[in-house]
This record gives structure tokens, sequence and C-alpha cells, in this order.
């Protein structure tokens, strides 16, 4: 494969491959739905699973359903971390 | 894995800080994408409000981080299915006085809710023992 036009990146310690960069085509970096195109080290096995768990179609859509998964969660846990104990005498009414 | 949803009583404990109130945030914790929020519960938890500033801090911490996906509210069709359950029970010869009070008709439509969507309610409103006769949804008690 021809390398002309790309620039390769140093692979970190423990990487299986380095990085290889194009530098003759410019890419579009952000879609019009808001997402940005980024090179990730993603475990195969592990988006394979989620995108089955989830019902997505394409490894995109698996990864920022499980990413919106992860966020959305968080916000609901943090308030109600920010609400234990803050009413004490809270009223049941008859709940 | 089914749908899990908290009572207004669970809600009661976190807010009063209670010694369940660690074993009810990790089992909200556990349930991770399977935990919804159920609005007729958002509304007794508002009805018990004293204060505006109470009513504010109950909506930010409990319902405004909760997407639109994660909130359970009923459709017509559960709308109706309540008024004939509740209807159903009067005619089986069910307490009226206790049909006609809001909070239990409130028990009602939420067991409807969960029945109809497959929730499992977590709750410790003897009422729910009750209702599981007449409604059949899932109930299983506040984590301890």
């Amino acid at each position: 494969m021809s390398t002309k036009g790309t620039m390769r990146t140093p692979g970190r310690a423990g990487d299986s491959a380095a990085v290889r960069r194009h530098t003759a085509v410019k890419v579009p970096q952000v879609t019009k739905a808001g997402r940005a195109r980024m090179q990730l080290l993603v475990d195969p096995a592990l988006l394979a699973a989620a995108g089955e768990a989830l019902g997505t179609s394409t490894k995109s859509d698996a990864v920022n359903a499980a990413l919106r998964n992860a966020a959305e969660n968080a916000a609901i846990l943090r308030g109600i971390d920010a609400a234990v104990g803050t009413i004490p005498d809270f009223p049941y009414l008859d709940t | 894995m089914a749908l899990r949803a908290l009572d207004t009583n669970g809600y009661v404990e976190l807010l009063r800080g209670s010694p369940r109130a660690a074993a009810i945030r990790a089992a909200l914790g556990g349930a991770g994408t399977d935990l919804v929020v159920l609005m007729p519960v958002m509304a007794e938890l508002q009805q018990g409000a004293r204060t505006t500033a109470e009513a504010r801090a109950l909506a930010v911490r409990f319902l405004d981080p909760v997407p639109a996906g994660r909130r359970v509210a009923a459709d017509a069709a559960e709308w109706v299915a309540t008024g004939a359950r509740i209807a159903a029970m009067a005619r089986a010869g069910h307490d009226r006085e206790e049909l006609t009070q809001r909070a239990f008709f409130l028990d009602v439509h939420i067991a409807q809710v969960c029945r109809a969507r497959g929730i499992v309610l977590w709750t410790d409103d003897a009422d729910h023992a009750r209702l599981r006769a007449h409604v059949g949804h899932r109930v299983e008690p506040l984590p301890r």
C-alpha cells in the first residue's frame, strides 16, 4: 500500500499498531449529527456485545449509545446523591 | 432484564437520609439503564413539598437529569385501563371509600402502568401488596 500522503504517528508502548494520519485528504471532522471523526482503540468483543445489547446497527451507533447511557446514568445518580438526607422531615402524605 | 422504578416511599427514604438510603441508592445504581422514573411518583413527591424551594429541589434532583425516554407517563390506553380497573375492583366488592381516595387511585394507576410496561416496582407500600391480586404487577420491597 502506498504511504504517500500519510504520516506515521509513533504508537505508545502497548499499542498494537502505530496510527497513520492522512495528510493529503482532508476529511470532515464533524458530521451533520454533531459527531466528530476520531480514531479510538476499542475492544472489539466489548463493541460487538454492546451493539447486540443496545440493538444498534453500526459500530458508531453502538459506541454513541453506550456513551449516552453512561452519561445519563451518571447524571441521574448524581441527582439522587445530591438529594440524600436533604429534607429529613419530608412528609409521606399516605404514599 | 425488566425495567425498574422506585415508588414514592423510596424517594422519601432518600430525602430523609434514612438508614435504608444507602441500600436504595446502591440498587438504583445497579439497575443501570433499566431504571425508569414514574411520573405519578414525581407528582406525589411534588404534592409533599412544603415550600417552592423544596419543590424546585425535588425537580432538579429527581427529574431534570432523567432523559425523556426514561420518564414513564401513562398513555391513553393506560389511563382508560386505570379507570376500568378501579371499576372492576368496585364491582368485586372492594371498599368504595378507599377506591375514591386520591392516594389509592394513584397507587392503582402506578400498578396499572407498571403491569402494562413490565416494570418492577420497588415499594414498601402495603397497598401494592394488596393490589397485586387485582392488577398483577411485579413488586419488590425497598432494598435494605
